[in-house]
């Protein structure tokens, strides 16, 4: 879990600190797509490995599927052009992964409600997601309809909400490992049993 | 999209802002009910879980109280009765015996005899106390009819017992704890319900096994029992309980009335 957040971590900020200042005007179309794709890619594996269900499992890969479908036809089509960004896809992928969260909260209390959820490490990265993407789902949505210097202006917010997802994301990481250390002491403390 | 663009674009802006602040609230909202709603049902769990120990915790007092009345009393009887039954026969049977004359000799070898006769009939008492042998070897059914016809034969008041559907025996040890329940009622009907009859009932519906125990005298209802199992008070009651916790598949009627129990 650890390692697929390191790698969504690195991925975006080689993708925000460099190839987003080096794409053209003409791969713009492209990059969102992939940005989309790749961002939407990351959360469902998230939190599909924190699902257990095969309910839930099997729901996870048809809207995968159907995310995936809807991109290759919304970049062939000719009736989307995305100026500025890709609002559609991006609305899409909130849904989706809102739809992913209420699942493994559903999930989550089904089996579990002994525990504090605050004390599992998922928790922290679902409101992380949660936050990031309702702080910037209403300007993804309205991008294409409002001005280049009110993007700008707006765009701001999303940080916050970024920088918000990305220090619970950081709180989950220490949670997990603070439960894997903990799990590693309770076993060192079984005796030698004759076997192991 | 289109009254958006047509209201020129602070509208927009208002609408994300306004937008984006609602999505933000219901989110933050979303994660506080969460928290606080399982906070909270945690807390009657962990509550409704204190209580279900403390239960159990007076229900085990209960039990091992009654264990060692039990044992008391055993050790009572076979101290105070059997032990100077058998000295007094063992005084009989001294080494003066054989200088003794034959008539003499005769004597006491009958007396010792009568002495060790009554200690076996009272050694057989106390095995009989501890496990009927009529529920042993002929059932739950003869046991309490055996029992019942006991009270009756005191001629202190009229018990009965009618046993509707019982051609298959129980399993021994669950054929035990009911009829020491019925014990334990009957005993609690003989001592606090001034009544003239008990009748006891016993039918089977489906997979479960019903007996009612019914008398005209002062009774129990459901809040009484309920109030005194969980008191300090109402040992018996409290056994009750605990063998009824055994008897899993096996309850209480819920409805009660007076003067049934």
């Amino acid at each position: 879990m650890v390692i697929i957040i390191a790698l969504y971590g690195l991925t975006f900020f080689i993708v925000l600190a460099i190839i987003d200042n080096l794409v053209s005007d003409e791969f713009q179309k492209l990059y969102n797509s992939l940005y989309t794709f790749t961002e939407f890619t990351f959360f469902t594996a998230i939190l599909w490995l924190n699902v257990k269900g095969k309910f839930a499992k099997k729901i996870f890969g048809i809207t995968y599927a159907a995310f995936i479908l809807f991109q290759i036809l919304y970049n062939f089509s000719p009736y989307f052009v995305a100026d500025k960004l890709d609002a559609v896809p991006v609305g899409i992928e909130t849904l989706f992964v809102f739809v992913y969260i209420f699942l493994f909260f559903y999930e989550y209390f089904k089996n579990v409600f002994t525990e504090y959820v605050y004390n599992y490490y998922c928790f922290w990265i679902a409101i992380g997601i949660m936050i990031y993407m309702s702080g910037s789902f209403f300007l993804y949505l309205l991008a294409n309809d409002i001005s280049q210097q009110q993007l700008d202006s707006f765009w701001h917010f999303t940080y916050v909400g970024e920088t918000i997802k990305n220090i619970l994301f950081a709180v989950a990481i220490v949670i997990h490992a603070k439960s894997k250390l903990k799990e590693k002491i309770s076993n060192q403390n079984i005796p030698y049993l004759d076997f192991n | 999209m289109y009254i958006l663009q047509a209201s020129g674009f602070s509208n927009v802006s208002l609408v994300l802002f306004l937008g984006t602040l609602g999505m933000l609230v219901l989110t933050i909202s979303l994660i506080l009910f969460i928290i606080f709603h399982q906070r909270k049902v945690i807390r009657y769990q962990m509550r409704l879980q204190e209580m279900e120990q403390e239960q159990q915790k007076l229900l085990l007092k209960a039990s091992i109280k009654l264990q060692e009345e039990e044992r008391q009393r055993l050790a009572a009887d076979l101290h105070d009765d059997a032990g100077p039954l058998l000295a007094t026969a063992r005084l009989y049977l001294n080494e003066n015996l054989v200088n003794q004359d034959k008539v003499t000799q005769l004597q006491a070898i009958f007396q010792a005899r009568q002495i060790i006769d009554d200690t076996i009939q009272l050694v057989r008492n106390i095995s009989h106390s501890l496990m009927p042998p009529t529920l042993k070897n002929f059932g739950l059914e003869s046991a309490v009819n055996d029992l019942f016809q006991k009270i009756s034969g005191s001629g202190t008041l009229n018990a009965s017992s009618r046993f509707h559907e019982y051609k298959n025996r129980l399993k021994p040890e669950k054929e035990l704890i009911i009829f020491r329940i019925i014990q334990e009622l009957v005993n609690n009907i003989l001592k606090h319900s001034s009544s003239s009859f008990i009748h006891l009932t016993q039918n089977v519906q489906g997979d479960k096994f019903y007996l009612r125990i019914h008398h005209d005298g002062r009774g129990l209802e459901q809040a009484d029992f309920d109030k005194l199992t969980k008191s300090a008070a109402g040992l018996g009651l409290k056994n009750i309980t605990s063998r009824m916790n055994v008897l899993q598949g096996i309850s209480f009627e819920k409805r009660y009335s007076p003067n049934v129990l």
